[in-house]
């Protein structure tokens, strides 16, 4: 359950933002690691500082994110019905679409995987641009898509939009030969023309891809085991000997083992069983019924380019989604270096969904345009609706557990139509609107109600209260606790400690991020004296004897000064020269400081940070400075923020 | 007449059902997705108290049996 992750580390990157500190470490967990996940969720986005906002204005965060999700949910909403008024050219259909985005999985399934919002809500953005760029060259579309491209760059990794792009890309040009031509022409001139422009646009970009490239830096350190995208080894030791041994990428073994759409989507739960949804239902894929009929209806429409278009983006997304059970993925993997370094291939999915949609009402689009001449065409036409309406329910018969809802959608759909092309209600086009929106949302209505219903089961309670950091002298030496059904599917410990930012006990979990001499110790060293050494924060050392002094608490002698996640100041007053060991894992980007003035920080214990310290009173300072440091998610945030601003600007003031 | 038939939507749906139908192994991913719904609500003894998917159906309509979890999965 991908959400829970990103509501931990969006709690934890805001709850330490609010305290005045950008977080680069995660000093809680496996001993102290960076803090990885900072490109994969979206924290730079304009619309995520709505949660220190909303904390700010007395929220607790996790009712802040849930806000938060929900906004954005609607403002790929509302992008959609933007890009399909582009698309079909009618303010209706787009309505019609924008209903049924609402009323997909996309929104339900933000509770499961919010990954689907960060990588669709941008994409369909970015595509509206696109659409209308190519229409119309303004320094506001432009700008438009450029922002939209840096969100795209900084909210997920962007293999899965550079896919379906690609998939989009392949199709337009083979079937819009004439017109790709042309936009490539008119996008060479606006480059020449606003040059400028561009090179800001082209900054902004880099800028928002900061925080990813600062990540790749560090992975190239060496310092942290940080595999690609996944570590599906068969073992602890494989995952950190391929990924320090630079043997990049996974096998096509390993991209296909888990996270296809095959593994994840099946055709029986499209249409039955739908009563069963719940927050357990991780990866759920639903498009409202009536989306499946249009396109049943549909078999004897006059063909189309965009129809040829949307269903062959679909098709293509699908085939690679579905991993080693489509021929597709093994050709892409052996030709296309960077299919090598993803997996969860049903992220995918989630572009099928407004794909599908826009064709479906496409398809409506067609329906109601045929003209119906003459008594014996509309009679033929409406037993032709009333057949496949027929074939459509015959089909329905063959999935088990199919909801009374779905039938009677059908049964109103057939009603509907036969009244449409009767001729006999002449009803405006906006009260047609409203019966299809009714047909449309009728059974998907259902699903939700059903899914909220079920979701109860899996209620949680999830740190939501801010926190300042309190250093602790010692580790637990036993792991929190939390029956919660949620965390069945994401580690306890893998966010828990993160959010509530206290320490986990002193273990390391799968070599995820965390150093690598921590990976070596821990893979060496037996658990049970890993947890008795690890256990206490500081250990001292003098020159008598090689055995260590753990600190249990404060004292004259030795007290903290300051703490926060990426630094931790002592007040020392030895009587005589020690070795002051900070047991939180070593990695070449710390630096020690002596009363201000940098010293050398020595790996001790083999995974550990050290410091010769002098007799008398001192000060000691442990700091955390990675690649880029705090500066490139501050120049990344306030990059898309401008360029948000800017947009907007050239746009509704100075189109 | 011919024309007329080519024109219409049926043939691309007949292409991307022929397509579909041909080039994705349906069988793996019922074992792929067998796999996933056991390793994430596999309970010891095949049963599903109150899952959101219920795997127990699942491996009905499907045909997953002992055997085949045995064999397959």
């Amino acid at each position: 359950m991908d959400t829970n992750t990103i509501y931990g580390v969006t709690k934890f990157y805001f709850n330490n933002v609010l305290n005045g500190v950008i977080p680069l470490w995660e000093p809680f967990i496996s001993l102290g690691r960076p803090f990885y996940a900072i490109a994969i969720c979206n924290l730079f986005n304009p619309v995520t500082q709505l949660v220190p906002l909303l904390k700010l204005a007395g929220i607790n965060y996790a009712n802040a994110f849930v806000v938060y999700m929900v906004v954005y949910f609607f403002i790929g909403c509302i992008g959609f019905y933007f890009l399909a008024k582009e698309v079909l050219k009618d303010r209706c259909l787009a309505y019609l679409a924008y209903l049924a985005l609402m009323f997909s999985s996309l929104g339900a399934s933000m509770f499961t995987q919010f990954t689907f919002l960060e990588i669709v809500v941008p994409a369909i953005w970015f595509f509206f641009f696109l659409l209308r760029f190519a229409r119309k060259q303004t320094q506001g579309h432009f700008l438009g898509l450029s922002f939209t491209a840096m969100v795209l760059i900084s909210s997920y990794l962007p293999f899965y939009f550079v896919t379906a792009f690609l998939c989009f890309l392949l199709v337009f040009i083979l079937l819009y030969m004439k017109e790709a031509q042309k936009f490539c022409i008119d996008l060479y001139r606006f480059i020449i023309k606003h040059w400028r422009l561009s090179l800001f646009c082209f900054l902004g970009i880099l800028l928002a891809a900061s925080p990813l490239l600062a990540y790749k830096v560090l992975d190239a350190s060496g310092d942290v085991v940080a595999p690609g995208r996944h570590c599906q080894y068969s073992s602890a030791q494989e995952c950190y000997d391929r990924t320090m041994g630079r043997q990049g990428g996974m096998s096509y073994d390993e991209i296909t083992r888990s996270g296809t759409l095959g593994e994840r989507v099946d055709m029986q739960y499209l249409f039955g069983h739908l009563d069963k949804i719940t927050y357990g239902s991780d990866s759920l894929f639903f498009l409202p019924l009536w989306i499946y009929i249009l396109l049943g209806l549909s078999f004897f429409l006059r063909l189309k380019r965009l129809t040829v278009l949307l269903s062959a983006m679909a098709l293509l997304i699908g085939l690679i989604a579905l991993g080693n059970a489509a021929g597709l993925l093994g050709f892409l993997y052996r030709h296309i270096p960077f299919f090598a370094y993803f997996r969860n291939l049903f992220f995918l999915g989630a572009f099928l969904i407004p794909v599908v949609i826009l064709l479906g009402l496409y398809q409506l689009q067609m329906l109601l345009s045929v003209e119906v001449r003459g008594g014996s065409a509309k009679k033929a036409i409406i037993l032709g609706v009333i057949v496949l309406h027929a074939l459509f329910f015959w089909f329905l018969k063959h999935f088990q557990g199919v909801p009374t809802v779905s039938y009677v959608t059908l049964g109103f759909s057939a009603a509907a139509l036969c009244l449409y092309y009767s001729g006999f209600a002449r009803f405006p086009s906006k009260i047609w609107a409203g019966i299809f929106a009714v047909l449309l949302l009728l059974q998907p209505a259902w699903i939700l109600k059903t899914y909220a219903l079920n979701a109860g089961e899996f209620a949680a309670i999830l740190p939501s209260m801010h926190v300042t950091p309190v250093f602790s002298w010692e580790r637990p030496l036993k792991a929190a606790v939390n029956k919660s059904r949620i965390y069945q599917f994401v580690h306890y410990e893998d966010f828990w400690y993160d959010m509530s930012m206290t320490d986990a006990p002193p273990q390391v979990g799968y070599p995820q991020s965390v150093t690598r001499w921590t990976f070596d110790l821990s893979e060496h060293t037996p658990d049970n004296i890993l947890a008795n050494y690890a256990r206490y924060k500081i250990v001292l050392y003098d020159d008598l004897s090689p055995v260590g002094k753990p600190v249990k608490g404060p004292s004259p002698q030795l007290d903290v000064n300051y703490f926060d996640v990426n630094t931790l100041r002592l007040k020392t007053d030895f009587s005589k020269p020690q070795m002051l060991v900070y047991n939180d894992s070593y990695t070449t980007s710390w630096k020690a400081y002596l009363d201000g003035i940098p010293v050398e920080l020595l790996r001790v214990n083999q995974a550990f940070k050290g410091v010769k310290v002098p007799a008398g009173e001192h000060t000691i300072e442990f700091a955390y400075h990675p690649p880029g440091g705090a500066w490139v998610y501050v120049a990344a945030t306030a990059a898309l923020f401008i360029f948000l601003l800017w947009t907007v600007f050239m746009l509704y003031w100075k189109v | 007449m011919y024309k007329e038939i080519l024109e219409r939507n049926i043939v691309l749906w007949a292409i991307l059902a022929l397509l579909l139908s041909s080039s994705v192994n349906w069988r793996l991913c019922t074992i792929e997705r067998g796999k996933y719904l056991l390793g994430i609500f596999y309970n010891g003894y095949y049963q599903n108290s109150s899952d959101g998917i219920v795997y127990t159906d699942y491996l009905k309509t499907h045909g997953i049996t002992h055997e085949f979890i045995k064999e397959n999965i």
